[in-house]
């Protein structure tokens, strides 16, 4: 069941009504909640849903044993079993095979003759995502910063909750669990915004991302490719923060605040500026719980250490994109492009665009965000190779032909909604998302755009692709 | 040790560290007020002043440095244990 299926909106109109009948009761509405995480689970793959619940309940008893046992060495071990299990699980589903064949490139290369047979596995629906909230819940308790639910129904709602499951945004336990634990009364003014968010989604999804789709063309030469990268670049965006502004959106709705997951990355000034806007939940979860450790206990080492830390960090998170060699090198490649700012020690400054009398940025930082733009572009055109030969294939055909751009049917209209979303972003960066116009106060001014919205949503939308960070 | 001294410590170390020699700070100070005090920086911080005070931390305590009153804190466990 697609989140943007009339399917799922009719799924969802009957959780919203059995979900605030019982708007008095925090335990019904969990009960609400799980009932429909787990039925949307089901939809997808219901053979998974045992292990979902499984890993569930082994945490939900870890976190109680881990927070019984406190400063004991006790607590240590259990959570270290924690790890294992929930990185186990994650290895055994998406990794397995990129391992056994890599082993066997291995092998071959030095020189024997193996043949490896290879598994077949179904990757669970959500993995990464709900995997990686279960591990920042124990992490948290045995840090001492949340106590353990005592609740199982609570913290499987948590684990599971529907808007979030399939792509995220990874929220975390200390924000969301308090959420869970009081009854949410419909706000109105609180699902209006929701709703808002949810047609933003929408938009930026099926006539964006889906429109930009239709233009990919990797297989031609010269500036066709570089254009292409740059399509790309906008319907991954498109694509991926059209599903959190949807999931962020539907929580609203349901009362929730979900983790906010896209901070108008295209505005970035540096590569570290980047990823404080991309996938916010994801880098965050792996600063906490990556890098942060790592770059800690090589901490005598200094720069050198933080270089290297950041480096496997990102290397960690190019992994968790997918069992893939492109993964790899998209990984590490995004560590290098922060070793220069390790070095210069503009790792963590966080400066603002500095404006020009008409309201746009500067030239120099203009230049700032267009370099960064097209080194995030052409890390894109890493993660979205097959492997890394093929990336240098079509790296291999830019030069060829150069200055002819060929493209069929024309670009025209890619340029236009990559151009109409750039500007619409600018004007709207310092709000929540773009489509935030609850400040404006005139009533037809704000249905004239929610019309505008979506007369195009069904004028551009076409065939749906699905969602690029679905088969994480 | 006590408080006073420990703070006064602490200021000689920020400022060789941030390179800054008119740094105050005080319990309350943190890095939305101390200039150039960042998640990067805060590694070759905790770094001196493990060697200033001969202590190890944990990461334990790291994760609960939100303010130089933390550090404080901190250190007065390590130093008392002693």
């Amino acid at each position: 069941m697609q989140i943007n299926s009339v399917q799922f909106l009719l799924f969802f109109a009957v959780v919203f009504f059995l979900y605030y009948i019982c708007q008095k009761s925090a335990a019904r509405q969990n009960i609400v909640l799980l009932v429909a995480s787990y039925t949307f689970y089901a939809f997808a793959d219901v053979r998974m849903l045992p292990l979902l619940a499984g890993i569930t309940i082994a945490f939900f008893v870890l976190g109680l044993l881990i927070e019984k046992y406190e400063d004991k060495k006790a607590a240590d071990y259990l959570l270290v079993l924690g790890l294992i299990l929930g990185v186990g699980i994650l290895l055994y589903y998406k990794y397995t095979n990129f391992f056994l064949q890599g082993f066997a490139s291995l092998l071959r290369a030095l020189g024997f003759g193996v043949y490896i047979r290879l598994f077949s596995i179904v990757m669970p629906l959500g993995i990464s995502f709900f995997v990686f909230r279960l591990l920042s819940y124990l992490i948290e308790i045995h840090r001492g910063t949340i106590a353990a639910s005592r609740n199982i129904v609570t913290f499987a709602s948590f684990v599971a909750f529907f808007p979030c499951m399939v792509s995220g945004p990874i929220d975390r336990p200390n924000v969301f669990l308090p959420q869970l634990e009081k009854a949410r009364t419909f706000s109105r003014a609180l699902a209006t915004d929701g709703m808002r968010q949810v047609l933003w989604g929408l938009f930026k999804k099926v006539a964006i991302a889906d429109t930009l789709y239709k233009y990919l063309d990797f297989s031609g030469q010269g500036a066709t490719i570089i254009v292409s990268a740059i399509i790309l670049t906008f319907q991954i965006y498109a694509d991926f923060s059209g599903y959190s502004d949807m999931a962020i959106g539907l929580g609203k709705i349901l009362g929730i605040k979900v983790a906010r997951n896209f901070r108008y990355p295209f505005f970035a000034m540096n590569i570290a500026d980047f990823w404080r806007r991309w996938h916010i939940s994801l880098t965050s979860w792996a600063t906490d719980y990556i890098y942060t450790p790592l770059s800690f206990s090589v901490r005598k080492l200094g720069v050198f250490g933080s270089s290297l830390s950041i480096i496997i960090t990102f290397l960690v998170i190019g992994l968790w994109h997918g069992a893939s060699m492109s993964n790899v090198v998209y990984g590490f490649y995004h560590g290098l492009l922060f070793v220069p700012l390790l070095l210069s020690g503009s790792f963590s400054a966080v400066k603002e665009i500095r404006l020009s009398r008409i309201g746009l940025p500067v030239p120099g930082d203009f230049v700032k965000i267009v370099v960064t733009f097209l080194l995030v572009a052409f890390g894109m055109m890493i993660f979205n190779s097959e492997s890394p030969q093929a990336f240098w294939g079509t790296l291999a055909n830019i030069p060829i032909n150069f200055f002819e751009v060929n493209f069929p049917n024309g670009i025209g209209t890619a340029v236009l909604l990559i151009s109409a979303l750039t500007v619409f972003e600018w004007i709207q960066r310092d709000k929540e998302y773009a489509l935030e116009v609850s400040g404006i106060h005139s009533r037809v001014v704000r249905w004239a755009l929610y019309s505008l919205i979506l007369f195009l949503l069904f004028a551009l939308g076409g065939t749906p692709t699905p969602y690029v960070y679905q088969v994480f | 040790m006590d408080k006073e001294i420990i703070l006064e410590n602490l200021t000689g170390i920020f400022s060789e560290v941030l390179n800054d020699g008119s740094i105050v700070i005080n319990e309350e100070s943190s890095p939305a007020d101390v200039v150039g005090w960042t998640s990067l920086t805060n590694m070759a911080l905790i770094t001196a002043i493990e060697n200033k005070f001969k202590v190890r931390f944990k990461l334990k305590d790291m994760m609960s440095i939100q303010k130089v009153g933390d550090i404080v804190r901190v250190l007065t466990k390590y130093l008392n244990a002693d």
